[in-house]
């Protein structure tokens, strides 16, 4: 039982859990929030909304102000104050607003007679406009004797149709789009004169637009009533004005927002296209707000602050959600192709792809529009589209939406479905794509670098993810291409890294259109094919040390170190056509020979005292054969047993500098012997390979970087 | 902590939460405790974790051993893939090393694990193809426009050569 002496305090407690809410009844918003908020009459009340201008996703916050069937437009936020203030079309008063859209109402000293529905707040000034009868303001500063006093701007424009006006964050001016014309008209508040500056290129016919609002960066937004469509313009360049987002049509709106806050988009699923095409937010990316129970592609989707484009894509970060379709043909110009697509979410959606054809950069162009408003029910599809016979041949991007809206655009935000872009291939018939070991994964090179001395045997010091992709046509090989990435990197010596074609010579290679990219930059003034050589041997980099910030933690290596955990990615692909085709029997065996080297003027391991080798220093996977600029003087030395041309790169016990591993692979920490991360690696070598093939599936998960 | 301390911020906490007083347990519901030991249950000690039990492995780490000659330690095979028809169809020929099955038998190919695209005017494939050396089984699928067609063949990797009749 409780006792008697405690009932006073159930009594203030309970007391505090009623009252608490009504604590917060006057407090203002947020110093600056980002989202934008609406007014909105419904069913005979004035609605409180917030949109998130990057998909347009409108969440109600009040509906009902403690002004009944009032209606309340012209609404603005007010930067000094942080409350919201609105005109009452009933009252012909001002009308502040706490951050619950709880009214207060405020009488003027001077009440107009006309209702006015445009507004915006500067400088602790209420601004207000209606066609043909003029510009006016109040301070909102109630220490002013003037305050809720209506000034009249002498002179001011009164031609304008806009149903609602916005200030620039910085310049001080205000800006509108007339709904009949689309004009952005500039508007002088000190004199009230006013300039159209461009024409947006949409109009409300009908209609109006009937929210502005400015972000940080002076970017103007503003909204179509009858179908909530979300415009964003540059000032300085109208023309350019796009479709960014779709909120809920409505009969009336207005909107307020603070102008000095930046437009952020979360929980939002972004493709990774590269951001030609509209990819990351400031370029009006292809967005959604993920809904795990509605429209999407595949099984997964996830969720990112801003688009990760192409090669830095949003799988490095979180999961690879780019499942929902398989591109099940080649595709070949003049002829069909057909895409496997799963809707994997409960709704009937609609689906649209786009596919860059001429493969300019954008999906803009005739035919590019492969799939329109196709509406599949949820389950797996098998979809045909025609490739146009002008089609160009090469790599290219193509993208997906699925979602509720039937005539999507290939960018800008909605509030439901998924996007996913993928690489394609434009080809010819009979082409065959041979990929190492598989269209999007890698298998890892590792090595050691203290050559021709045995090392610590973590295998990190150098760690390369690796994919290799050959091009055949008519049972020749037209092309290599390879990609891969940093990985790892757990040394102090620099070390560069390169790729020989053991059998290739130089020159039959195309050198001319060789294309080799960093982080999915093409390198223009690099000559990656090297001189000098016999063999074909291209450059990646002269050194791996330059391609990541050094963090201040532990040995200041990359990823291999506990707690050292380091976010900078370095990614490279490199295309290789050879002048006249090679046939399958010429080629090398993968993985090639992918080899790393001393970069130029750097010391290295003590064998080599205050020599510094450069590029003659070379390691290759146990057995490869050296490149005509690798020194041969070091076999033989100190640990090393090669006998070239046979043998080289092995000690004593036959044990190698580098390994090839299966897969995408986590390497051992710093001065972890790999037997001990990874156990199963000493049986896999006794057995000579026959056992525990996968021994790298199977690690000491607190021995291995993670 | 006096209850009534205990009553009045359980109260404040509750106002955000409603747990006050509550189990751990999602659906609320009392849960019997195991038998408690001074210590606990049994906790495995990792190979290694206390960095002081010598790993299972040491005797034998890579300081230690003698590796043949022979081994590569390299990641796969090229093998020889022979995939006939006597169709004379062009079709397309998608070669997967990841997949689900399921019973019937129906497969879904994971696309990220994609080895082999052919594209050939007599649905037929002749050249190699690389497998990793953990690799048992690919799957192949077979895509023909003309006959609206996409069907799918298991291939079991037990030799250099491997051999695919599509009739």
């Amino acid at each position: 039982m409780i006792k008697f002496a405690y009932i006073r305090y159930i009594f203030v407690s309970l007391l505090l859990y009623v009252t608490t809410p009504f604590l917060l009844y006057a407090a203002p918003f947020d110093l600056c929030p980002t989202e934008a908020f609406l007014s909105q009459y419904n069913s005979n009340a004035t609605h409180y909304k917030s949109v998130d201008l990057s998909t347009g996703a409108v969440s109600t916050i009040q509906v009902d102000d403690d002004l009944g069937t009032d209606v309340v437009n012209a609404i603005a936020f007010n930067e000094t104050d942080r409350y919201i203030y609105g005109f009452n079309k009933q009252k012909l008063a001002l009308v502040k607003f706490d951050r619950n859209f709880k009214a207060t109402v405020l009488p003027f000293t001077n009440p107009p007679t006309n209702n006015f529905y445009v507004g915006d707040i500067y400088d602790n000034k209420y601004y207000f406009y209606r066609k043909k009868v003029g510009l006016f303001y109040t301070t909102l500063d109630a220490s002013d004797p003037e305050f809720l006093t209506i000034k009249k701007i002498d002179g001011a424009n009164q031609s304008m149709g806009i149903a609602d006006f916005a200030f620039h964050p910085s310049n001080g001016y205000i800006y509108a789009v007339e709904s009949s014309t689309g004009d952005l008209y500039r508007i002088n508040p000190a004199d009230g004169s006013a300039e159209s500056i461009g024409n947006t290129g949409f109009t409300a016919p009908g209609s109006a637009f009937g929210a502005a609002y400015f972000d940080i960066v002076g970017n103007l937004y503003f909204v179509r009533n009858n179908d909530g469509n979300i415009y964003r313009t540059d000032i300085t360049e109208p023309a350019s004005t796009v479709y960014f987002a779709k909120a809920a049509p409505t009969n009336s709106n207005d909107g307020a927002r603070c102008a000095n806050a930046p437009v952020i988009s979360s929980n939002t699923d972004y493709g990774d296209a590269p951001d030609s095409y509209g990819t990351t937010l400031a370029n009006n990316g292809a967005r959604h707000l993920i809904s795990y129970h509605n429209h999407f592609l595949g099984s997964s989707i996830d969720a990112e602050s801003d688009a990760r484009i192409y090669p830095s894509s949003d799988e490095s970060v979180s999961i690879n959600d780019e499942d929902g379709v398989i591109f099940k043909t080649s595709l070949i110009p003049g002829l069909d192709g057909q895409v496997n697509v799963v809707i994997g979410g409960e709704a009937v959606s609609y689906l649209n792809a786009w596919f860059d054809w001429n493969r300019d950069g954008d999906f803009n162009d005739a035919n590019e529009h492969a799939i329109s408003g196709l509406q599949l029910f949820p389950g797996s599809h098998d979809v045909l589209f025609r490739v146009p016979d002008g089609a160009t041949p090469g790599a290219s991007w193509s993208r997906f939406r699925v979602g509720n809206v039937e005539d999507a655009s290939n960018n800008g935000g909605y509030v439901y479905g998924e996007v996913e872009d993928y690489q394609i291939n434009i080809t010819t018939s009979n082409t065959t794509y041979l990929h190492y070991p598989s269209i999007n994964d890698f298998i890892t090179i590792a090595y050691e670098d203290m050559w021709p001395e045995v090392g610590d045997y973590d295998f990190n010091d150098v760690l390369i993810y690796y994919r290799v992709t050959q091009v055949i046509q008519n049972n020749k090989v037209v092309r290599i291409d390879v990609s891969g990435e940093l990985a790892a990197y757990g040394a102090d010596y620099s070390n560069g890294f390169a790729i020989q074609l053991p059998g290739i010579a130089r020159s039959q290679i195309n050198e001319g259109l060789i294309k080799l990219r960093h982080n999915g930059l093409e390198l223009q003034d690099e000559a990656p094919l090297e001189q000098g050589q016999t063999n074909a041997v291209v450059v990646i980099t002269e050194n791996l040390k330059h391609t990541f910030l050094k963090s201040n933690c532990g040995l200041s290596f990359y990823r291999t170190e506990l707690g050292c955990a380091n976010d900078d990615l370095f990614t490279f692909d490199i295309t290789i056509p050879f002048i006249t085709p090679i046939e399958f029997s010429a080629m090398p065996a993968m993985p090639l020979d992918p080899f790393i080297f001393g970069s130029e003027n750097r010391s290295r391991n003590d064998f080599y005292g205050s020599t510094m080798p450069g590029r003659a220093f070379e390691v290759h996977l146990a057995d490869k054969p050296v490149t005509d600029l690798g020194s041969t003087s070091y076999f033989g030395q100190h640990d090393d047993r090669s006998l070239p041309p046979s043998r080289t790169y092995r000690d004593e016990r036959n044990l190698p500098w580098a390994i090839e591993v299966g897969a995408q692979w986590s390497p051992a920490y710093e001065g972890t012997d790999i037997s001990i991360a990874y156990p199963e690696f000493i049986n896999f070598i006794l057995s000579d390979g026959q056992q525990n093939t996968d021994w790298f599936n199977h690690p000491i998960t607190n021995k291995t970087y993670q | 902590m006096t209850f009534k301390q205990k009553i009045f911020i359980c109260t404040v906490i509750s106002m955000s939460i409603s747990a006050c007083g509550g189990s751990d347990s999602p659906s609320g519901n009392s849960i019997t405790p195991p038998a408690q030991t001074v210590d606990g249950a049994e906790q495995v000690l990792a190979q290694g974790e206390d960095n002081f039990i010598p790993t299972a492995s040491n005797n034998n780490s890579l300081q230690n051993i003698n590796a043949s000659s022979a081994l590569n330690y390299q990641a796969s095979t090229t093998m020889q893939l022979q995939i006939d028809s006597n169709s004379a169809q062009p079709c397309d020929i998608n070669i997967y090393k990841q997949y689900d099955k399921f019973l019937g038998p129906v497969f879904a190919p994971d696309p990220n694990s994609q080895v082999m695209q052919i594209n050939s005017n007599s649905c037929s494939y002749s050249g190699p193809i690389y497998i990793l050396n953990q690799q048992q089984r690919l799957l192949a699928e077979v895509v023909s426009l003309q006959h609206a067609t996409t069907s799918y063949h298991e291939i079991i990797i037990s030799n250099n050569t491997i051999t695919l009749s599509l009739d």
